[in-house]
């Protein structure tokens, strides 16, 4: 589905953010990928996106490099990033083509699955934090994208809310069998939501470790295993990232 | 631990994303007699101050013929009205006022526009009519007149001037400043330029935009006077120059408050065509937005 080769990233001022990047995302698969803040997680999904192009390397689509954003992946901001000036109906339908009447139905069944039908005609400014957060789902899922990215959707909601949401995306996710990935610095949203986990360590960004998550889908918080994998996770993110400051013992 | 506590304790808490989500339905709309009777708030202190005017003057105690009583004021009024002669000037300041104002707003919508949108012509125009907004407007007079003649077309430049610059800058600093995350969210539809300007860049910078427009008109209405006391022989601007010379301090008060009520009257009139475009604002609770 998605192949990356040897994907480096320069800006113009020099700053090397992303050095020699590896991946491969198969159909259906969710991968994660946490490192801490500033190590090119973003610009990761943005290459990824078509919104930047890599310095080396390829990214590839289905076997087609990617030169420009494609209808079939979608993405979930850390912000809702709604139009405010346009009704929730019109925000999921953003990014369809075609004729009003041909738009209706799609935005209506993606509303359905966040569970917002009834919020159709609401403006931005009236709805919660995380309502705003589903309907920037149901505007990714609207046009039925085959690959979703997702970059720290969760990050700005509070605990409760960010479980809710994790979880209504763990049962979109079953009954879509959509390709996700996933960045994060938040290792528990990566070990619930993902079935593989890369560690990425700054300085340029680099992918230094690989977990596999073999838990049960449902529950994983409280699934036996889930303390184990989240201390080795924190481990490795920590041991790379300053070497000489971790005491090992 | 958050998952085991009660959920009622939390709501109880600050944490804005935690009440109940269905419960942030809108409030029904208050009755029309109540936002009738906010608005009117506003005539309440002018009409005081009037009150208080006339009840000092009606006293003469300072000299009428420099400051005549409100109704004196309204009585030239009726006069200028009766005998067809307010109308006249009314209509042909308007007139001027619109000319002026639509030739300014054009021009300053689209090299708002261009600029906003393009690099390269930011680059190009910018600096020039950044410069040329620095001239005062008023110093642009004789040449007008050299150029244009001292009738119309010499006023309706000079209104025009006036009108540019506060809507060209607004748009054009608004368009450039549109959040570069929404427009992102229209790249990842596959937007290309044409639409990313037309569904993300105009409509966020369409209050920016609506607030220079008012600003532009207000100037429009500033420069008319300016105008019109350089030289006519009709309008309000003229009624100024008239009173001075006649002497007559109701006639010059007549005209200011003629120019007053029409300078608000059209700003409201702006303000209502771009309402109902601007009600997505989350405007904040202290100016009792819904
Ligand atoms: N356009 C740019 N020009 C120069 N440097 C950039 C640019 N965009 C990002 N960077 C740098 O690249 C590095 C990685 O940025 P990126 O946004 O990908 O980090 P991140 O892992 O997503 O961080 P966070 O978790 O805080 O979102 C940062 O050090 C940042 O300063
Ligand atoms: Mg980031």
């Amino acid at each position: 589905m998605l192949l990356l080769e040897g994907v480096a990233k320069s800006f113009r001022n020099g700053f090397t953010a992303l050095k020699a990047i590896d991946l491969r995302i198969d159909a259906g698969e969710r991968v994660a990928i946490v490192g801490s803040s500033g190590c090119g997680k973003s610009t990761l999904l943005r290459l990824v996106a078509g919104l930047a192009a890599p310095s080396t390397g390829r990214v590839l689509l289905n076997g087609e490099p990617v030169l420009r954003p494609n209808p079939a992946v979608g993405f979930i901001y850390q912000e809702p990033r709604l139009m405010p000036w346009l009704r929730v109906r019109d925000n999921v339908g953003f990014a369809l083509r075609g004729r009003a009447a041909e738009r209706r139905e799609p935005v209506r069944s993606a509303l359905r699955r966040v569970g917002l039908e009834e919020y159709a005609s609401f403006y931005p400014k009236q709805l919660s934090g995380g309502m705003a957060q589903r309907v920037a789902i149901a505007r990714a899922l609207a046009p039925a994208p085959k690959l979703i990215l997702l970059d720290e959707p969760f990050s700005a909601l509070d605990a409760i809310k960010r479980a809710d949401l994790q979880n209504h995306f763990l049962r979109l996710w079953e009954s879509e069998k959509l390709s996700t990935l996933l960045v994060t610095h938040d290792v528990e949203e990566a070990i619930v939501l993902a079935d593989r986990i890369l560690v990425m360590h700054p300085g340029p960004g680099r992918i230094s470790a690989e977990l596999r998550v073999e838990l049960p889908l449902e529950d994983r918080r409280q699934a036996r295993g889930f303390a184990d994998l989240k201390q080795q996770l924190l481990d490795s993110l920590r041991h790379d990232e300053a070497p000489t400051l971790v005491a090992h013992g | 631990m958050t998952t085991t506590r009660p959920v009622a304790s939390v709501a109880t808490g600050a944490a804005p994303t935690v009440p109940a989500e269905p419960a942030a339905r809108p409030r029904p709309r208050r009755g029309r007699g109540f936002s009738l009777l906010r608005r009117g708030r506003g005539f309440l202190l002018p009409f005081l101050i009037l009150l208080v005017w006339q009840l000092i003057q009606a006293r003469q105690v300072l000299p009428t013929n420099l400051l005549p009583t409100p109704t004196e004021v309204l009585r030239t009024i009726g006069t200028l009205a009766s005998s067809g002669e307010l109308l006249e000037h009314v209509s042909i300041t308007s007139w001027r006022v619109a000319q002026g104002f639509l030739l300014g707003s054009v021009a300053a919508t689209a090299l708002g526009c261009l600029t906003g949108v393009s690099r390269t012509a930011r680059d190009i125009l910018d600096p020039l009519l950044q410069s040329l907004r620095n001239i005062p407007s008023l110093a642009w007079v004789p040449l007008f007149i050299l150029w244009l003649g001292i009738y119309e077309p010499s006023k309706v430049a000079l209104i025009a001037v006036g009108a540019f610059f506060p809507i060209y800058l607004s748009l054009s600093e608004a368009l450039l400043n549109v959040d570069r995350k929404l427009v992102e969210v229209g790249r990842m539809a596959g937007f290309r330029r044409p639409e990313l300007v037309h569904r993300i860049l105009i409509p966020a910078a369409l209050p920016e935009y609506v607030t220079g427009l008012r600003g532009g008109l207000g100037l429009a209405w500033m420069f008319v006077v300016a105008a019109e006391v350089m030289g006519a022989s009709k309008g309000l601007g003229f009624l100024l120059v008239d009173g001075q010379t006649t002497g007559r301090a109701s006639l010059i008060l007549a005209s200011i408050l003629l120019f007053a009520v029409l300078g608000k009257l059209t700003d409201a009139v702006l303000w209502l065509l771009s309402h109902r475009f601007l009600q997505w604002q989350d405007s904040h609770s202290l100016q009792g937005g819904s």
